[in-house]
């Protein structure tokens, strides 16, 4: 009873306008002073009103939001996980006596493949099996089981699956990466710039994305890598040309997004009333139009990050990315184009699919972790 | 139209006026030929002229479309003038020509004129604090020192009904009145001369209408600004302003101070508007002088007088001849030929039909 009287002395007291928030904290405020037992501040003009809310600032409630999320905590784990496992997972090897390095060769023990069985057709139609002895031999430990050496056997050269895997997961994070930042800054810089001045401006840049978006990237990276090895480039380079195509025909999509965004928010009264107001145009930009584009860049950033390391991985499999020696989680998934390989190795290929889509999978759930949790018309 | 509308509207031209518009006209091109030269305009303000002294309050009326939230922006130069021109005078009697004003040249005057938005919800960004969206003004143009800022700021807020506790809350928390406050404190952080108030009550309800109303007759009393005051609504613009002018489709149909426009209209249009205004007297019976048919399009609007399509009073010559500014009572200005004798003796067969009207 004694509460509900205080509460009729606030309401109308604050000037008509007692959101919803500030009755809440008001009613909390009532519990504070039920127990303290000192006089209720009442609301005027003159008197201001001690309520301290806890103030969240937008990063932090992107945060709090992200992470009620169980998806998104699942994604972050998994993305967590790889980007030790590839960047300190190889320091960490070698500290506790795991000697494989990325091109090292284990040539500790000669194989000789003693011989094979072998068939085949007389000129009476009979099918003849027999044992055709050879002594070829190969100077390293080629094909090794999962053991207690080798946790994940070797491969075709004798190199550690279980160490390359480590480097490949480099190879694939770090390309991702680069790509995708220098996609954003160019895509933000020129979407940017089409849809803040308009006109020609705008003409010419869309009709670039427009073009750019005809082109079909997959044959163009096939050229482009023949191109490539007709110049004799330096195979160790490939990867920075990989990572040029990679990102000249990624920026157009960022660019159709940044550019659609600033349009709409150009028409925003409030950045009609920063002109009102004579904001500098670099103030206008960076204070008020780039932060309300970031979470939809953010979003398009982490779902781009997992195209790309798929596009990466393609184009190892097909032999256009990182070349051998190096490790790239796509060229050892291409072992299993031998059928040999894939029916009795699984272990040179299964681990670096799993982790592609790991990777692809951890960066979609923390992307789209990021959207919910950006929204700002989202409450709670 | 032309002639008419180069004569001063006002008798008398010694009182100090803070702005001075004059035949003003935005047109907007709608269509354009195959090498962007515009070939058809949406005449948005077609020639409006009006004086506003200093510290006074000019209330803008008309219907939804009429060009009343152009004319604000124009005046603001958010679009490149097309015609005519907006003379502001500031407290030193110095006099800028807002139309041919250069962008740099306007940057110091963005003090002096101030705009509140229409729509408290997307006129405040939402990823600022309340602090940071009223100090961005005041630090753009320096209005205090660096170090005072967040004093000045709270000082604003306070004055404009904000409490001190705000200042780190974002505009979302806010109901729709409290949100128009922050646009007005927004607005009169960088010390406006004139605020042009676009329907700053229409998106709000009733009971903190008035209190925003109050507001800012408050902080006109304090502060000595004039407001152009834009609103659809006429109850408000009758509390608030000083002189009311009527716009119909581009142009002011009618002029004058509060008590001529609303105890002695004499504009059809401007009569059917206030019979619109509903009574709070269930016994009296009203009977609102209905408006017929929709406002005419501004990219094609109708010859002569604009309003005949519309008006009950249309005589023959409402259809070709454009009516002139009459001056029916001091500082009361009218354009209509109903009133218009001198035009009425030129052309004596409409001067019958105009008289046959008012008999009726």
């Amino acid at each position: 009873m004694k509460e509900k009287k205080k509460l009729d002395n606030i309401a109308p007291s604050d000037n008509l306008e007692t959101t919803a928030t500030e009755v809440k904290s008001a009613e909390e405020q009532i519990i504070e002073t039920n127990v303290t037992e000192t006089p209720l501040i009442v609301t005027d003009d003159t008197v201001t009103q001690q309520i301290h809310y806890k103030q969240l600032s937008p990063a932090m409630m992107v945060t709090r939001r992200f992470f009620r999320s169980r998806l998104s905590i699942v994604g972050l784990a998994m993305l967590v996980f790889l980007f030790l496992f590839s960047f300190l997972g190889p320091v960490f090897m070698h500290w506790f006596g795991y000697k494989w390095g990325e091109t090292t060769t284990d040539d500790s023990i000669k194989i000789v493949h003693a011989g094979e069985w072998v068939e085949y057709t007389d000129a009476q139609g009979n099918v003849i099996k027999t044992y055709q002895y050879n002594d070829k031999e190969v100077n390293f430990n080629q094909y090794a089981p999962v053991s207690k050496d080798h946790w994940l056997g070797t491969d075709e050269k004798g190199m550690d699956v279980y160490i390359r895997l480590m480097y490949g997961g480099r190879i694939s994070l770090t390309l991702g990466f680069v790509v995708v930042l220098l996609e954003t800054l160019i895509g933000v810089i020129l979407g940017g710039l089409a849809g803040y001045f308009g006109g020609w401006v705008d003409q010419i840049i869309m009709r670039i994305v427009d073009i750019l978006n005809c082109i079909p990237t997959l044959p163009i990276l096939l050229i482009a890598s023949a191109v490539l090895e007709s110049w004799k480039v330096d195979p160790k380079f490939n990867i920075y040309y990989l990572l040029i195509i990679l990102t000249a025909f990624g920026w157009s999509g960022t660019a159709r997004i940044v550019r659609g965004q600033i349009l709409y928010l150009r028409e925003q009264e409030y950045i009609v009333a920063c002109e009102v107001m004579g904001v500098p145009t670099w103030r206008r930009i960076f204070k008020h139009l780039v932060p309300n584009i970031m979470p939809q860049l953010i979003v398009s950033m982490t779902l781009g990050l997992g195209s790309i390391i798929l596009y990466e991985s393609t184009l190892s499999y097909l032999g256009l990315g990182v070349p051998i020696p190096y490790a790239a989680w796509g060229s050892m998934i291409s072992a299993s184009t031998d059928p040999i390989l894939m029916q009795n190795y699984p272990n040179l290929w299964i681990p670096a699919g799993i982790l592609i889509v790991a990777a692809v999978l951890g960066f979609n759930f923390v992307g789209d972790g990021l959207r919910d949790a950006m929204d700002p018309k989202m409450k709670r | 139209m032309d002639s008419q509308n180069k004569q001063n509207l006002t008798v008398n031209g010694e009182k100090d006026y803070i702005l001075r518009v004059n035949n003003l006209k935005q047109y907007f091109p709608v269509a354009k030929s195959m090498f962007g030269k515009p070939k058809a305009f949406l005449r948005a303000v077609d020639g409006v002229s009006f004086n506003l002294e200093r510290g006074k309050t000019i209330g803008i009326v008309g219907e939804s479309g009429c060009g009343k939230t152009t004319l604000g922006r124009t005046i603001l130069r958010l679009y490149d003038i097309t015609e005519g021109s907006a003379l502001y005078t500031d407290d030193e009697g110095n006099v800028h020509e807002l139309a041919k004003l250069k962008r740099n040249e306007l940057q110091p005057l963005r003090t002096h004129l101030q705009y509140v938005f229409q729509d408290p919800y997307s006129s405040l960004p939402p990823r600022m604090t309340v602090g940071e969206i009223i100090s961005e003004g005041v630090i753009t143009h320096k209005i205090v020192e660096k170090s005072q800022v967040r004093d000045y700021v709270v000082s604003v807020m306070k004055r404009c009904g904000l409490q001190e506790h705000y200042y780190d809350r974002y505009p979302h928390e806010f109901s729709g009145g409290q949100r128009q406050r922050i646009c007005i404190a927004r607005a009169l952080a960088v010390k406006p001369k004139l605020v042009i108030c676009d329907e700053p009550v229409s998106a709000l309800d009733v009971s903190i209408q008035a209190q925003v109303i109050n507001l800012l007759k408050r902080l006109q009393r304090e502060e000595g600004m004039s407001y152009m005051f834009i609103s659809h609504d006429l109850s408000v613009v009758k509390y608030i302003s000083d002189a009311i002018a009527v716009m119909y489709l581009g142009n002011i149909v009618e002029m004058g101070t509060t008590d001529d426009i609303c105890n002695h209209a004499m504009h059809p249009y401007t009569k059917a508007l206030f019979s619109a205004v509903p009574v709070a007297n269930p016994h009296k019976k009203s009977n609102p002088e209905e408006l017929q048919g929709e406002l005419p399009s501004p990219a094609n609007p109708p010859q002569g007088c604009k309003f005949h399509t519309r008006c009950k009073h249309c005589t023959e010559r409402c259809t070709s001849a454009a009516p002139r500014y009459i001056e029916v009572s001091p500082g009361h200005i009218v354009a209509c030929n109903l009133y218009d004798d001198e035009s009425a003796d030129e052309q004596t067969e409409s001067g019958v039909a105009a008289a046959e009207v008012n008999n009726e």
